[in-house]
């Protein structure tokens, strides 16, 4: 698992109180019980700490997924400017 | 009238600023020493101290599973919830949760999150705005999350009347009881006035003392030097049960709420009524519910917030109807204002000084107001009772008046 899976991990973990060692790349938000309105504030949290536009998340997305959103969107505006 | 029947209480929560829990509350107030403080939530305001609650960690005590929703004044709601069931002696998974009733007092919206969430308001960032912004502002949801919490399924709301919501919210949910429209209620009050929005904008009304420099000495009731009230937070929660239903389980009995009065002053929409009249006619209300007279109440906890007007008020009214002058207490000297919570918290602080027979008191007493000359004040030092019977007075801005009468168990 990358690092930026660890630091979203920690950051679930710590905004919404999900268990860590449950936070795998296949699991979906609502196997970690996270409903669509928690996922919405968590998708306002990784855009106030990351600056990611908002994600186009659901419920059934993998933790994988949304590593590789936040991963693109961290990315992308660099490779524009340079 | 004859009286209605008195319902028991049988169970305590609280948390206030001072403290978790009925013994460390109960420690506070026999201490007697305001709780007020500068704080760094406040810094840079014109008013930048309050009471806050000290150590309160509701990630700790409730787990982040559930905070992460949650407002300051709902997680404070949901601590003293649980404590009062289980100091009841009931057990959620046990009962019949369609039979359990929640009232919950709550004065106004928390505008804990109101500074962020404006922000984005400001600069156009609407996606920014948090999912819970709603949700953290309904008066409603902290009611609501306390009956997810312990299973109970029957009627559950919030009911505002300003200052004096959580003496309202026992009245009503004693209603429901007696009514039979539960057979347990979970009654009381919540709110949080440690916010930037909230200390700004009473300041703003003029409501709240300018002590900055010694918070300590700054919520004053009755003393001719006041100058207004201190923002608190916390919340008071009571188990009530009818009377027989407790007997029949042996339950530990605090107290009982003998009498309940509301009135309205219909006066004007912040300042009381100079005269009293809404305030006196809640007073004796709670009386004749109760099926007693003036002479028998043997203490008075009194609504005393400290502000130059209100005090007067009710110092002139409580005079009135209680010529016989028994042993006053105004405990927002300690804790200072803790709005929605206050009334259910002082009713509480109430049935522990029955219980106990001390009155706690009023701190920061340094020259009674003339026009208080006629209360019997407690103050120095707490003072041994004698009594079975005895009165809460809450009084809300919009002239919403509640008073209790409680008694022995």
């Amino acid at each position: 698992m990358s690092g930026l899976h660890d630091e979203i991990a920690q950051r679930l973990s710590d905004t919404l109180g999900i268990d860590k060692s449950l936070i795998t790349p296949d699991v979906t938000f609502v196997e970690l019980k996270i409903d669509s309105l928690a996922l919405v504030e968590f998708s306002v949290i990784l855009d106030e700490e990351y600056g990611v536009p908002p994600l186009h998340l659901t419920p059934d997305s993998t933790i994988g997924e949304a590593v590789a959103l936040v991963a693109a969107a961290m990315t992308g505006p660099a490779e524009a400017a340079s | 009238m004859s009286a209605r029947s008195a319902v028991a209480v049988t169970g305590l929560g609280l948390v206030s600023p001072l403290g978790i829990g009925i013994e460390a509350t109960w420690a506070g107030l026999l201490a007697g020493v305001s709780t007020a403080a500068t704080d760094s939530l406040l810094q840079g305001l014109p008013v930048d101290f309050c009471c806050a609650v000290p150590g309160f960690d509701g990630d700790a005590l409730l787990g982040r599973r559930l905070t992460w929703r949650l407002e300051p004044y709902a997680q404070m709601a949901l601590v003293a919830a649980r404590e009062a069931v289980a100091d009841a002696g009931l057990d959620p998974a046990h009962w019949d949760g369609s039979r359990v009733a929640v009232v919950l007092g709550v004065g106004g919206t928390s505008t804990h999150h109101w500074d962020k969430q404006s922000k984005h308001f400001a600069a156009a960032h609407h996606e920014r705005v948090s999912p819970l912004f709603i949700p953290r502002c309904l008066t409603n949801l902290a009611a609501g999350e306390i009956s997810s919490d312990v299973r109970a399924f029957g009627p559950s709301l919030s009911v505002s009347t300003a200052c004096a919501s959580g003496a309202t919210a026992i009245g009503l949910g004693r209603d429901l009881l007696l009514s039979g429209s539960c057979d347990i209620a979970i009654v009381g009050g919540a709110e949080s006035g440690r916010a930037r929005i909230a200390s700004i904008g009473f300041s703003r009304m003029g409501a709240l003392s300018t002590r900055v420099s010694a918070p300590a000495k700054a919520s004053r009731p009755f003393d001719a030097n006041r100058d207004g009230f201190v923002l608190g937070e916390g919340a008071g929660i009571l188990v009530l049960e009818r009377a027989d239903d407790a007997r029949a389980r042996s339950a530990h009995i605090h107290g009982h709420v003998a009498g309940f009065g509301a009135s309205a002053d219909a006066y004007h929409f912040t300042t009381p009524d100079p005269e009293g009249h809404g305030t006196e006619l809640a007073t004796r209300t709670a009386l004749t519910d109760a099926g007693m007279v003036a002479s028998d109440i043997g203490h008075i906890n009194a609504h005393g917030t400290a502000t130059p007007v209100g005090d007067v008020a009710e110092a002139a009214m409580l005079g009135r109807v209680f010529p016989h002058a028994p042993p006053v207490t105004a405990t927002k000297s300690l804790t200072g204002h803790t709005l929605g919570a206050s009334g259910a918290l002082e009713a509480a602080f109430t049935l522990l000084t029955l219980e106990r027979q001390q009155v706690p008191v009023t701190a920061n007493m340094d020259s009674l107001d003339e026009a208080a000359a006629e209360l019997d004040l407690v103050t120095e030092k707490p003072r041994d009772v004698v009594t079975d019977t005895a009165l809460s007075t809450s009084f809300g801005f919009g002239g919403q008046n509640a008073a209790l009468v409680l008694t022995s168990a």
